[in-house]
C-alpha cells in the first residue's frame, strides 16, 4: 500500500499562530510547511506538491480568497480549511463554486484544535476516495 | 311714504275752509251792513246855525263843516238850517239891521231845539233875541273872540267855545323855526271891528312875548305903501297876518287874496293865528280852525240834544281848539324839515297823497289784496308742501326700487292678493304687474314648506294685536331657485280696527344664511379637529383659567368642559410648584414653554408626557393653548434606541478590535493546548524526544501536578477561553445579514430549551434546574415565527439560566421556585413570556437590565453581556419586541414578542 502522504501548508501572517498550529499538527503526524503569505504559498505549491492548505484570509498580500483560487488553479486537488479572525466572514461564491463549504471554516480564537485535525482527515478522506475513484 | 296720499286730501279741505272764512271776514270788512247802523227811528231834532259872516267865507265854510261832521256821528236824525248875518261884507248898521229883521222874522213861530252862533256877531244877535225868540232854546257858540263869561252871565241853557288866538305859541315856534328873528310885523286893519278886535288880542299877548323882539303893527296900511315896506324886509324879520286887506277901492280882499299878496311880496316868512290863511302862503302857526270851533260846538250841541244840561258844559277853552298848522309849500321853500314841527301837527298841500285822500279806501284794498294774498301764499305753501311730498314719495320710491329691499301690501283674504309692490320684486322673477293682476298671490310665492309656519304666525300676530311682527322663510323666485328672505310686516287696520292689509318689506337674506350656515359648519369643523387631536388640549385666558377644554383632556382628567371651563387651571390639570408661575410668565413674555418628559403615574403606571404652553401670539388675543401629549412609548423606544446604540456601538468597537484580538487569544489558547499535550505521556510524538531527553514523561507529569503547573495551564486556557466568549458575544451585536431564517413554533423552541435548561452542565453545577416547577400556558392555534432558531434559543437559555440563578439566590422566601412559561398571539405577533418568582428588581435595576456590561452578579460570574445580547438578537436581528416587568419580591417576567410568520399555521 502507498504510504498516506499528510502534507499540509500553513499560510498566516502570524508566526505564533504558525508555529502552535505546526507544532500540533506534526505532533498528530502530519507534515507541515508554513509560510506568511500568498505569494510564497503559491511559490511553493509550484515546486512541492501538498494534499491541503490551511489559509489565514489577512495575509500581507494578496488576500485569503484570492490566494485560494489561485492555488485551486495550481492545484485543483488541493484541500483547503480557512482559519480566520474575521467575525463576519462569508465563503464568497467564487470558492463555494470551486468546492469549499462552510464546515471548512474555522474562526478564530479556536480554543481546541482537534476540529482541525478531524477536518484535515476528512478532506485527505475525500481527496483519496476520488483519486480512487478517477 | 304710503300714508301722504291720505295726508293729502285732508290738506285741500284744510285749504278750502280757510279761503271761505277769509272771503267771509273781508266782505264784511269792506262792505259793512248798512244794518249794522240800524238807526231807530225818532223825531227829527231841529238845529239852527247863525253864522256871523257869508257862506262861502272859508272861515264860515269851515265852522259848518265842522258843526255837521260832530251832529252826523251817532246821532238820530238831526235837520241843520243856517241863517248869515254876512257882517264882514255888510258892516255898515243898516245892512245889519236889515238882515237882522229878516231873521227875526223867520224865527217868529218856529223856534228851533238848539241855535248855534258862531262868530261874535251872531252871539250878540242871539243873546238880543233870546228873551224874546230862544227863550228856552239851548244856545252853543263858537268863534267869540276876547270870550268873558260876563258876556253870558245872565243867561242860562248856554255854553260854547271860546276863540283864542294862540300868539305866543306861534310867535314861539317862529322864533324856534327861524332862528335869529329879531322883529316881528303884525298886519292888520282897524277899520273892521272884527280885525280890530284881533289887533287888539294881539296887542294883549305882547308881555308875554320875549323883550328883545321888537313888534311893529303896520295897521291900515295903502297897499302901495304896505308893498314897499314888505320888500324892504331884513333878515330878521317875520310877519304875521293878522287882518284881512282892502283895496282903494274899499274892496276888501278875502282870506286868500289877501294872503297871497302879502306872501307875494313880502321877503320875510308870514305866519298867521287862524286857519283860514293857511294854504295860500303863509308858514302855518298854532291855528284858530273854524272847522275845530265848529266841531267842538257841534258837539257840545250833540251832547245837548242826548240830554244833558247846557249849564252842565263848561265852556271849551280855546286854546286846547287850536292846531298847529303848516304849508307844505312854505315849509319846503324855507327849508324847514318836517321833524322841526310839533307833534301833532298838521300839514297841507303835502304832495298828493292817495293814501290821505282815500284812507279808508287803501286800507280796505290793503286789507282784502292782504287777504288774498294770503290766501295765494296759503295755496301755493299747499301746493309747495304737495309738491315736496311728492318729490319726497318719489324719493323714497327710488330709494326703495334701488334698493334689495321689495315692499309688498296684501290683503288679508284668501290667497293674500298683492295690492302693491315694489318695482324690485324683479330680482325674484316676478313682474309687478303679475301680482298686482293677481295671476301670483303672495302666498304662491312663499316656498311651500315654509307656508304652513308663515300663515300661522300670521295669523297669531293678527289675533293677539302685535301689528308689527318679524319672520324669516323662504321665497319661491319665478326660475324656481328658493331664496331665504328675512319679512318685517306691518298691520294695517282701518278705522274701525279692523285688519285693512298687511304692509311687508323683504329683503333676501340667502347669503347672510349661507354665511351663517358656513360659520356654523366651521365651527363645527373646527370643535371636531380639536377635539379629534390625541393630545390634550386646554385654552387659558390671561388670568390662567380655563377657556377650552377639549375631549382629549375629558378623556385625560375625567371633568367635563362644562365643569372646567372658568376653573384655574392648576385646578383641573396636575401642576407641580411654580409651574403656574412660569406659565403666566411665559404668557406675558409670549415665548413657548417646554416641560419634556414630565413622569406621572396614572393607574398605578409610570407615563411621560410631554407639556407645552404656546402663548396666544395675536395682538388682541390673551392667554394661552396648553398641549399636553402623552410620550410614553416615544420615551420607551428612545430607550430601547439608546439601548441598540450602546450595543451597535460595543458591537462596532468588538468588530474592530475582535479581529486583533482574535489573533493573540488564540495563540494563548493554542499554546496551552500544545503545552498540555507535550507534557503528556500520551502522546506519540512525545515519546522519541522524551527518550533522547532521557525524561520520564510520567515523572514529569506529576511533577507538574504536584507543583500546580497544570492548573496554571488550565487557568490559563480558560481564562483565554473565556475571553474569546466576551469577543464572540460582543461581536454578536453587530448587524449583520444572517442567512434564512426557518419557521419555528415557539412553544416547541421554548420545551426545546427548557430540556437544553435541564441538561446543561453550567446549569447543574450551580443549580438543579430539574427542581424548578414549570407551569406552561401555550395558546393552541398561535402561528409560527421566521427566526434563526439556533439564537432564540439562545435568548431563551439566557432568561431561564438568570431567572434558575435568581431564584435560587431567593432560596428563604419560602416559595418554591417556578417558571411561568406563555406562549400566545397578540396581535401580529407571538408573545412569549417566562416569569418567575424570585426576587425581583427594583425599579433602577429593571431599566438598566439590557445594558451591555450591566450586571447585579459577584464579579467573575458571568460577563453581564447574555441579556443584552438576548435583547439585541430579538430586537435588531428579528424585529421583535423583548420587554422585563418586574415587582420585588414577587418575580420578574420577560416578554418577547416576535413577529408572526405571515403564512400563519
Amino acid at each position: 500500500m502507498r504510504e498516506v502522504r499528510r502534507r499540509i501548508l500553513v499560510v498566516d501572517d502570524e508566526e505564533c499562530i504558525r508555529r502552535n498550529l505546526r507544532i500540533y499538527l506534526e505532533d498528530e503526524g502530519f507534515e507541515v510547511s508554513d509560510v506568511q503569505s500568498g505569494e510564497e504559498a503559491l511559490e511553493i505549491l509550484v515546486r512541492q506538491p501538498f494534499e491541503a492548505a490551511i489559509v489565514d484570509m489577512r495575509l500581507p498580500g494578496i488576500d485569503g480568497n484570492a490566494f485560494i483560487e489561485e492555488a485551486h488553479k495550481v492545484d485543483s486537488a488541493l484541500g483547503f480549511l480557512i482559519f480566520t479572525g474575521s467575525a463576519g466572514y462569508q465563503l464568497p461564491e467564487r470558492l463555494t463554486r470551486i468546492g469549499l463549504r462552510e464546515s471548512q471554516v474555522f474562526r478564530k480564537p479556536l480554543g481546541d484544535m482537534t476540529g482541525l485535525v478531524e477536518a484535515l482527515a476528512g478532506i485527505l478522506r475525500e481527496r483519496r476516495d476520488s483519486k480512487e475513484r478517477g | 311714504m304710503l300714508d301722504n296720499l291720505e295726508g293729502e286730501q285732508e290738506g285741500s279741505m284744510k285749504i278750502w275752509a280757510r279761503l271761505s272764512l277769509a272771503i267771509l271776514i273781508g266782505s264784511m270788512v269792506l262792505f259793512p251792513s248798512p244794518s249794522v247802523l240800524a238807526a231807530t227811528a225818532s223825531a227829527s231834532r231841529q238845529v239852527l246855525i247863525i253864522q256871523s259872516y257869508h257862506a262861502g267865507l272859508s272861515w264860515t265854510d269851515s265852522v259848518m263843516d265842522g258843526i255837521r261832521e260832530a251832529l252826523r256821528q251817532k246821532h238820530d236824525e238831526v235837520q241843520i238850517s243856517a241863517e248869515f248875518l254876512d257882517a264882514r261884507r255888510y258892516p255898515g248898521h243898516e245892512h245889519a239891521r236889515q238882515i237882522r229883521e229878516v231873521i227875526v222874522a223867520k224865527l217868529q213861530g218856529s223856534a228851533p231845539d238848539l241855535v248855534i252862533a258862531a262868530d261874535n256877531a251872531a252871539l250878540e244877535f242871539v243873546l238880543a233875541q233870546r228873551e224874546q225868540l230862544l227863550a228856552r232854546v239851548p244856545i252853543v257858540f263858537c268863534g267869540i273872540n276876547n270870550f268873558t263869561p260876563s258876556m253870558i252871565a245872565d243867561h242860562r241853557q248856554i255854553t260854547g267855545v271860546a276863540e283864542d288866538v294862540s300868539v305866543v305859541e306861534t310867535v314861539a315856534l317862529a322864533l324856534r323855526l327861524h332862528p335869529g328873528t329879531r322883529e316881528l310885523i303884525v298886519l292888520g286893519r282897524t277899520s273892521v271891528p272884527a280885525d280890530k278886535a284881533n289887533r287888539d288880542s294881539f296887542a294883549a299877548a305882547l308881555p308875554a312875548l320875549p323883550t328883545q323882539l321888537k313888534i311893529s303893527f303896520w295897521d291900515d296900511l295903502p297897499l302901495p305903501e304896505l308893498q314897499a315896506r314888505l320888500v324892504g324886509l331884513k333878515e330878521g324879520a317875520v310877519v304875521f297876518l293878522n287882518g284881512l286887506l282892502e283895496e282903494e277901492s274899499g274892496r276888501q280882499l278875502m282870506y286868500g287874496e289877501t294872503t297871497a299878496w302879502v306872501c307875494r311880496h313880502s321877503a320875510a316868512p308870514v305866519y298867521s293865528l287862524w286857519d283860514v290863511f293857511l294854504g295860500y302862503g303863509i308858514v302855518g302857526g298854532k291855528l284858530i280852525s273854524g272847522y275845530r270851533q265848529g266841531q267842538l260846538a257841534g258837539e257840545m250841541a250833540r251832547r245837548i240834544l242826548l240830554g244833558e244840561s247846557a249849564d252842565a258844559l263848561p265852556v271849551v277853552n280855546a286854546l286846547d281848539a287850536n292846531r298847529h298848522m303848516f304849508d307844505f309849500h312854505q315849509l319846503e321853500k324855507l327849508n324847514i324839515p318836517l321833524t322841526e314841527l310839533p307833534d301833532g301837527a298838521v300839514v297841507v298841500n303835502r304832495p298828493y297823497s292817495f293814501y290821505q285822500q282815500y284812507k279808508t279806501l287803501v286800507w280796505a284794498t290793503a286789507a282784502l289784496v292782504l287777504v288774498l294774498s294770503s290766501l295765494v301764499v296759503l295755496l301755493g305753501l299747499t301746493l309747495v308742501r304737495r309738491r315736496a311730498a311728492e318729490a319726497a314719495l318719489r324719493q323714497a320710491n327710488l330709494v326703495v326700487e334701488n334698493s334689495p329691499v321689495v315692499l309688498f301690501r296684501w290683503k288679508a283674504s284668501e290667497g293674500w292678493p298683492v295690492a302693491l309692490v315694489s318695482k324690485n320684486v324683479n330680482q325674484f322673477g316676478y313682474t309687478p304687474e303679475e301680482l298686482l293682476s293677481g295671476a301670483v298671490s303672495f302666498s304662491s310665492l312663499v316656498h311651500p314648506e315654509d307656508l304652513e309656519r308663515v300663515t300661522t304666525d300670521v295669523q297669531a300676530h293678527s289675533a293677539c294685536g302685535l301689528d308689527q311682527f318679524r319672520q324669516q322663510y323662504r321665497l319661491v323666485t319665478k326660475a324656481g331657485e328658493v331664496r331665504w328672505v328675512d319679512d318685517h310686516t306691518v298691520i294695517v287696520r282701518g278705522p274701525d280696527g279692523r285688519i285693512a292689509s298687511y304692509q311687508c318689506t323683504i329683503i333676501d337674506i340667502t347669503e347672510r344664511k349661507q354665511a351663517e350656515e358656513e360659520t356654523r359648519r366651521l365651527r363645527n369643523y373646527l370643535s371636531n379637529i380639536i377635539n379629534s387631536m390625541p393630545s390634550v388640549l386646554v385654552g387659558v385666558d390671561v388670568n390662567g383659567c380655563v377657556t377650552q377644554w377639549n375631549a382629549a383632556a375629558e378623556k385625560a382628567t375625567g371633568i367635563e368642559m362644562t365643569q372646567a371651563r372658568g376653573q384655574p387651571l392648576d385646578r383641573v390639570l396636575p401642576m407641580r410648584h411654580r409651574q403656574l408661575d412660569q406659565l403666566r410668565q411665559a404668557m406675558r413674555t409670549r415665548t413657548v414653554l417646554t416641560w419634556a418628559k414630565v413622569p406621572r403615574i396614572v393607574d398605578a403606571e409610570l407615563r411621560y408626557e410631554d407639556v407645552t404652553v404656546y402663548p396666544l401670539i395675536s395682538n388682541d388675543l390673551e392667554g394661552a393653548v396648553i398641549r399636553v401629549d402623552d410620550v410614553t412609548e416615544r420615551v420607551r423606544i428612545e430607550e430601547m434606541m439608546v439601548q441598540s446604540e450602546k450595543m451597535l456601538s460595543v458591537g462596532g468597537l468588538a468588530a474592530g478590535m475582535a479581529h486583533e484580538i482574535s489573533n493573540p487569544l488564540g495563540v494563548i489558547l493554542q499554546a496551552c493546548q500544545n503545552i498540555l499535550r507535550r507534557c503528556s505521556p500520551d502522546l506519540p510524538a512525545n515519546k522519541p524526544v522524551a527518550e533522547e531527553c532521557g525524561a520520564n514523561l510520567s515523572v514529569l507529569r506529576q511533577y507538574l501536578q504536584r507543583r500546580e503547573i497544570l492548573t496554571f495551564l488550565e487557568d490559563i486556557r480558560q481564562s483565554g477561553q473565556r475571553a474569546a466568549e466576551i469577543v464572540a458575544n460582543m461581536l454578536s451585536f453587530s448587524r449583520k445579514a444572517e442567512g434564512t431564517g426557518t419557521a419555528v413554533d415557539l412553544g416547541d423552541l421554548l420545551e426545546r430549551t427548557v430540556a437544553l435548561a435541564a441538561s446543561d452542565y453550567d446549569l447543574k453545577k450551580h443549580y438543579d434546574f430539574r427542581q424548578i416547577e414549570i407551569v406552561r400556558e401555550y395558546q393552541p392555534g398561535t402561528p409560527r415565527i421566521i427566526c434563526q432558531a439556533g439564537k432564540i434559543q439562545q435568548v431563551f437559555l439566557n432568561i431561564l439560566r438568570n431567572g434558575a440563578q435568581a431564584m435560587r439566590t431567593g432560596e428563604g422566601t419560602g416559595r418554591a421556585p417556578r417558571f411561568m412559561l406563555r406562549v400566545r398571539p397578540d396581535d401580529a405577533m407571538v408573545r412569549v413570556e417566562i416569569e418567575d418568582n424570585g426576587p425581583g428588581m427594583d425599579e433602577a435595576t429593571r431599566k438598566r437590565v439590557f445594558e451591555p456590561f450591566f450586571t447585579t452578579k459577584p464579579p467573575g460570574s458571568g460577563t453581564g453581556l447574555g441579556l443584552s445580547v438576548s435583547y439585541f438578537i430579538i430586537t435588531e436581528d428579528h424585529g421583535g419586541i423583548m420587554t422585563v416587568e418586574s415587582s420585588p419580591g414577587v418575580g420578574t417576567r420577560f416578554i418577547i414578542r416576535l413577529p408572526a410568520a405571515k403564512d400563519a399555521v
